[in-house]
C-alpha cells in the first residue's frame, strides 16, 4: 500500500496516521453520480410472527444510490393479521400486499460506509378484511339470533411516514441497518361495518398518528 | 512488532456497529411488548331519537313547522309485532328514545295516547329501515347501526313527521321530528290532546 502511494508522502508510523491515511484517501476517492443499487429485507416481520405476534409483515426494499447521498427507495410488503378481541371473541384477519415509494438522504459526509439517514415515504395497500365471532348477535328485544361473519369488507389506506436511520457496513456487500418510522395516516377508505384493526405497512389501526421500524438486512449489488 | 490489518482499523472506527445492534435489539424488544391500547365507545346505546313538535297549518292547509313541545297527554308505545311495551305511560316528555330491530326490515309500533280524562287515541308508525353490523374494535361488543329508508304513519293525533337524521348510530342525533295536532289553551302552554281514533289515514315519508 505504501507503494501505492505519491513519492512525497510518508509512510504511516502509528495507528492513528493509518487511520487518517486510509480516510483520506476514501474521502478523495470520487463518488459516482450512480454509486450503485441495493436489495434488502426486514427482519423485524419475521421475528415478529415467530415470537407469535398476532401481526407481521414481510417486506423486502430495493434501492439506488446516488452520490451516496440520495437513496431512491421501493419497499414491497405483505402485511397480515390474525387478532382475538379481549374477553370478547371477535377475530379480526387481514393479508394482503403494500408498497412504499421514498428517498432517503445520508447526512454522513464521509464516505466510510456508515450512513445516518433521513427519508420521507408514501405508502399504499388495499385490503379485503374479515371479522367474525362464534357468538350470534342476538337482538335484546325481538330475540332474534344472527351469525357474525363479516367477510371480504373492502378497504384501501394511504399513508406516509418519516424515516429516521442508521446503516453500517458489515462485511464486502452486507450491510445492516435499522430505522424508525413516524407514520401518518392520510386517508382511509374503509366498509360501513368498521375500520380495519391493521392495516398492511401501516401497523395497527388506532391513530392517524402511530410508530414503527425496521431492522433491514441489506446487500450492495 | 504487531501488525495491525486495514480490517482492523476499520473496525475500530465502527463502534457504530456496537450501537446500532444494542439500539436495534432494544427496539425489537419494544415494538413486541408494547402495549395493546383498547379504546371502545364510551357511548354506544344505539337508539332512535324522536323529538316532539307542534304542528300549524295555513288557512290552506299547508303545513308549518311548529316549536318543541311536552305533550300532555301519557305515551304509551307498543311493539305492534310482539306486543313488547318499549315506553308506558310517558308523560309530558319532550322527546323519546326507543330501540330499532336488529334484523328485521320494518318495525311497526303502536303509539297510544291517553289524556287526563282517559280518553285515547292511537296512531301506528311504521319504519322501514336497513340495518348493518358495526365494529370499532374486536375487543369491543358489535352493534348493529341503522339507517332509516323511510317512514310511514296515520295521522290521528300526530300530523307529521319528518325524518332529520337518517343514521341511527352512536352519534345521538334527532331521528325523527314528530309534529302533533295541537289546541293552544289560553295560557299557551302547547300541548297535544288525544281525540278518539276515528281516522288512519296514512301518510308515508321518505
Amino acid at each position: 500500500m505504501a507503494a501505492a502511494m505519491p513519492a512525497t508522502a510518508q509512510t504511516p508510523k502509528t495507528e492513528g496516521e493509518a487511520v487518517e491515511a486510509v480516510t483520506d484517501a476514501l474521502q478523495a476517492r470520487k463518488v459516482r453520480f450512480f454509486n450503485g443499487a441495493g436489495v434488502g429485507i426486514d427482519l423485524v416481520g419475521p421475528v415478529m410472527k415467530v415470537a407469535g405476534s398476532d401481526w407481521s409483515q414481510l417486506e423486502v426494499l430495493a434501492r439506488i444510490n446516488l452520490l451516496d447521498k440520495y437513496f431512491p427507495i421501493v419497499e414491497l410488503g405483505l402485511g397480515s393479521a390474525d387478532h382475538e378481541g379481549r374477553e370478547i371473541d371477535n377475530h379480526f384477519s387481514v393479508r394482503a400486499p403494500y408498497f412504499r415509494v421514498g428517498a432517503d438522504y445520508n447526512f454522513n459526509k464521509k464516505h466510510n460506509g456508515n450512513r445516518l439517514f433521513l427519508g420521507l415515504r408514501y405508502g399504499f395497500s388495499a385490503y379485503d378484511y374479515n371479522l367474525d365471532s362464534p357468538v350470534p348477535l342476538e337482538d335484546p328485544v325481538w330475540h332474534e339470533k344472527q351469525e357474525l361473519s363479516l367477510h371480504d369488507l373492502h378497504g384501501s389506506s394511504h399513508f406516509a411516514e418519516i424515516v429516521i436511520g442508521l446503516e453500517t457496513k458489515l462485511w464486502k456487500i452486507v450491510r445492516l441497518g435499522w430505522d424508525v418510522r413516524f407514520k401518518f395516516l392520510l386517508k382511509q377508505n374503509s366498509a360501513e361495518n368498521g375500520d380495519p384493526w391493521y392495516i398492511p405497512g401501516y401497523g395497527k389501526n388506532s391513530s392517524t398518528l402511530t410508530w414503527g421500524g425496521s431492522f433491514k438486512l441489506l446487500f450492495d449489488i | 512488532m504487531s501488525h495491525t490489518s486495514l480490517h482492523d482499523i476499520l473496525d475500530r472506527r465502527r463502534p457504530a456497529c456496537r450501537l446500532l445492534a444494542r439500539a436495534a435489539t432494544a427496539m425489537l424488544m419494544l415494538a413486541l411488548t408494547a402495549c395493546d391500547d383498547v379504546t371502545c365507545p364510551l357511548n354506544n346505546t344505539v337508539e332512535s331519537i324522536y323529538n316532539f313538535y307542534a304542528s300549524a297549518r295555513t288557512e290552506d292547509g299547508t303545513f308549518v313547522e311548529g316549536q318543541a313541545i311536552g305533550v300532555g297527554d301519557t305515551i304509551t308505545i307498543v311493539a305492534i309485532d310482539t306486543a313488547e311495551i318499549y315506553i308506558n305511560k310517558l308523560y309530558n316528555a319532550d322527546n323519546c328514545k326507543l330501540p330499532v330491530s336488529f334484523y328485521r326490515p320494518a318495525d311497526s309500533l303502536r303509539w297510544v295516547f291517553t289524556d287526563s280524562k282517559g280518553a285515547t287515541a292511537s296512531d301506528t308508525i311504521v319504519i322501514f329501515k336497513t340495518s348493518h353490523h358495526h365494529f370499532d374494535d374486536p375487543s369491543c361488543p358489535v352493534h348493529i347501526w341503522h339507517h332509516i329508508d323511510s317512514i310511514a304513519f296515520t295521522d290521528n293525533v300526530i300530523d307529521t313527521i319528518i325524518i332529520a337524521s337518517p343514521e341511527v348510530n352512536y352519534d345521538g342525533l334527532e331521528n325523527f321530528k314528530i309534529y302533533f295536532r295541537t289546541n293552544q289553551s289560553s295560557d299557551e302552554e302547547q300541548t297535544t290532546d288525544a281525540d278518539d281514533d276515528t281516522g288512519s289515514d296514512d301518510d308515508t315519508q321518505s
